[in-house]
């Protein structure tokens, strides 16, 4: 087991750059879900409000009437109306919409003429700015009703109208289904975790497999009496026990953060589904290993795979933002089956062989590209030994 | 001199066949994905209809308004191809039992007022709702106006106008929510070029390359060779990220607007920082070549996520968390300047960036030339 103690002993060689991996990614993934998803709350119907500035160009009932309902679902803020000043509110984010009402509006909308419009300026994106945009329609379109089928009313009693319509509303209830919180937040940490468990098992095996692909090192151990598959064997199992370490280190970091969700069996199949995807990882980073020649190559290919996987799979988009196209190509890939998973295991509600059954179904595709790799590298390595024996 | 030491440099680094593949590549893979998963977001024709339940209560059965506004967006409505909702009426048990096992998004129910119940605050349950709300608030509407004008029931006219609100740009660029994430994707690719900067540190120091032993031998100034070595760098590192622009602006049809030069201004600039960047963090860690590596990821990933590449949020939280952050980020200040371009009529702050930017690249070249220039090694 020569190979085997050797591995252990490059390891240790280069036991500060793999714990800088190692930190540094479980890092990210722990802040990418602490920004993205906030801290683990209490369920409940709250939609956040944006903050927006709002300009008019004329005083009116129905554009007072406008800013009061806006005032419920947005935070005003009040800027000057300049240029320069508003679109330094916008680019440091202190504002993410402008509304601006042109002069004249209200009586080209009494008129029933419509031939102003208002304004949206909105650069991020959110969700909460397209609302801006629909809750002006909404008032509108209410106001609408009025306009067309009420001829003559006066603006005040118009504004008094739509300003009680629009109080009606449902009321909302969230059913949890005593579901923990903290499985749905930790459910979002794995999610994110895809990229780093890639990223941080390629960048580990490469650095200590390097080593031995350095021309000498390989020529002298091709010389010695051992079976080329058996240095392949021991490789591969100094890499099994480097990811289950990992693995294990991991577990404890996720309950070390959340001691709420240990135990739960939410909280253990996303453990078990991150031990497969740890071993896919590892067969990425055993196929990369046996071909790399440089430590420069590591890193943009570390990038590269890890990185383009996690996209394409839904890691930091969600899946179902994606078009079909894409996920089309991503069901080939173990991490769209991993991210799958792990969607599966926050929506589950109870434990029942049907909720259970796509996760073991996801787990074992993974398993199977696991096998695959290892098999592929494993057969192309000793290609490539056979080539090189010849030339 | 020069000349000879830059286009020697500029072919060495050339044969380096694997970091230059992955350099180029790298970027345009996930320019093609962003391309690929970006426009399915303009396309409207994704929506799938909502699974929805009704709770098939007394309330429920004699509100014909209800039904009918529910019938013109669901399956009911022949016309419509893709509906809003698929309606299921049935129990409140059974109402309870789908919602549990992901069968339905939620589902409404009608006693004494709407209530509406969810499982998550997604935006699928808040189009429930808000249909919900729609409906009552037309409702009311009607109720009022018919009830002060009985005669107006007869030709109650629903077809108001459903545009009012129209969508500005904030700058010279047309508005688009997609826009800022390839400015991030120029970003990144611009500080990748810190391994070709770490590259050059490690190909220049004696104790870690037999390069590195033969030029310390070479009578040529190190300011000259390092600073020859770094222009060549800068220049194939450069021409990937013109590729990437040139990708981006042609192959995946990115509208970067009148902003071509400034774009270009800026590849360069970040270009070069990035470069520079990674000489820098090469030069004063002492340890091996691949601890230097993993740092340089490391740190270029920090910097890239606190300048908001995975998520514009983070980037306001740490800019008012820690203003000074956003001026001593070289992510952030690449990514500043781009935004800029787009939220700005003028270039004010633009060319505040760019001074940043080249401010910093001096810098980084001066800490790394004082610091490789009297190496001496006791022993190799």
């Amino acid at each position: 087991m020569q190979v085997y103690k050797a591995y252990f002993k490059i390891i240790k060689k280069h036991f500060a750059s793999i714990a800088v991996y190692f930190g540094i990614f479980l890092l990210f993934a722990a802040l990418v879900t602490a920004a993205l998803n906030g801290a683990p709350t209490a369920e409940s119907f709250s939609q956040s409000k944006n903050s927006i500035a709002l300009f008019s160009g004329e005083s009116t009932p129905l554009v007072d009437g406008i800013k009061d309902y806006l005032g419920q679902n947005a935070t005003i803020v009040s800027i000057p109306d300049e240029t320069q000043e508003i679109q330094d509110a916008l680019f440091f984010g202190r504002i993410s919409c402008v509304i601006r009402i042109p002069e004249g509006f209200t009586q080209s909308f009494l008129s029933g003429k419509n031939d102003v419009q208002i304004e949206k300026t909105a650069v991020s994106g959110q969700a909460e700015d397209i609302y801006t945009g629909l809750y002006v329609n909404k008032y509108l379109q209410t106001a609408g009703l009025y306009v067309q089928n009420m001829p003559g009313i006066t603006e005040a009693q118009l504004v008094e109208n739509v300003g009680s319509d629009l109080a009606q509303q449902a009321s909302a209830h969230v059913n949890t289904f005593n579901k923990p919180v903290t499985v749905n937040y930790l459910s979002y940490y794995f999610q994110y975790l895809a990229y780093s468990i890639m990223a941080i098992m390629i960048m580990g095996i490469t650095t200590v497999m390097l080593s031995f692909n350095e021309a000498d090192v390989s020529n002298r151990i091709s010389c010695s009496p051992l079976k080329p598959s058996g240095m392949s064997l021991q490789m591969l199992l100094g890499n099994i026990t480097f990811a289950l370490v990992f693995w294990a280190a991991l577990c404890v970091f996720v309950f070390m953060l959340y001691p709420q969700a240990a135990l739960n069996a939410g909280a253990i199949l996303l453990c078990l589904n991150a031990l497969v995807f740890t071993f896919v990882s590892l067969s990425i980073g055993f196929l990369i290993g046996r071909f790399i020649k440089s430590y420069g190559a590591q890193g943009m290919i570390m990038n590269v795979i890890a990185l383009g996987l996690s996209f394409l799979s839904g890691v930091f988009i969600p899946q179902e933002v994606l078009g079909d196209s894409v996920l089309d190509v991503a069901r080939f890939t173990p991490s769209y089956w991993y991210v799958k998973a792990v969607d599966d295991i926050r929506n589950m509600s109870s434990i029942s062989s049907q909720t259970v059954m796509p996760v073991v179904y996801s787990i074992l595709i993974q398993a199977g590209f696991a096998a695959a790799i290892i098999i592929i590298s494993l057969v192309i390595s000793k290609q490539k030994k056979l080539a090189s024996a010849y030339s | 001199m020069f000349g000879h030491i830059f286009l020697t440099r500029l072919k060495c680094l050339v044969r380096d066949r694997e970091l230059l593949f992955w350099t180029f590549l790298f970027p345009l893979i996930l320019a093609s994905l962003f391309g690929l998963a970006f426009s399915n977001i303009e396309n409207v024709g994704q929506f799938k209809s909502i699974p929805v339940a009704v709770v098939n209560n007394a309330e429920y059965s004699g509100n014909k308004a209800f039904q009918a506004a529910l019938d013109s967006v669901s399956d009911a409505n022949q016309e419509s191809e893709n509906p809003l909702f698929h309606i299921r009426l049935e129990s409140k048990e059974q109402a309870e039992a789908d919602l549990k096992n992901n069968e339905i998004k939620g589902y409404i129910l009608l006693e004494n007022g709407a209530h509406v119940v969810v499982k998550e605050s997604d935006i699928h349950q808040s189009i429930i709702k808000q249909f919900v709300d729609s409906y009552l608030q037309t409702a009311s509407a009607y109720k009022t106006i018919v009830g002060s004008n009985p005669a107006a029931a007869q030709n109650f006219r629903f077809d108001v106008e459903t545009g009012y609100v129209k969508e500005t740009a904030p700058g010279k660029t047309d508005p688009s929510g997609t826009l800022v994430n390839f400015y991030a994707l120029i970003a990144m690719a611009c500080l990748s070029g810190g391994f070709w900067g770490n590259k050059q540190i490690t190909d220049h120091q004696a104790n870690l390359s037999p390069q590195g032993a033969r030029i310390s031998l070479a009578p040529v100034h190190k300011l000259k060779s390092l600073g020859c070595s770094l222009l060549a760098a800068i220049t194939i590192h450069f021409l990937s990220v013109l590729l990437l622009v040139a990708y981006l602006a042609f192959a995946i049809k990115v509208d970067f607007g009148s902003q071509a030069p400034y774009i270009l201004l800026t590849s360069f600039a970040g270009s070069v920082t990035g470069v520079l960047f990674g000489a820098f963090m090469g030069s004063v860690t002492k340890k091996g070549d691949n601890f230097k590596t993993a740092l340089l990821i490391c740190v270029t990933l920090l910097c890239s996520f606190l300048s908001g590449m995975m998520s514009m949020g983070v980037k306001y939280t740490a800019t008012h968390a820690v203003p000074a952050l956003s001026y001593i980020n070289p992510a952030n200040l690449i990514t500043d300047a781009l935004y800029s371009l787009y939220y700005y009529s003028t270039y004010g702050r633009f060319f505040l960036n760019i001074l940043l930017l080249a401010v910093f690249s001096v810098l980084f070249y001066l800490v790394v030339y004082f610091v490789t220039r009297r190496q001496k090694y006791a022993s190799i």
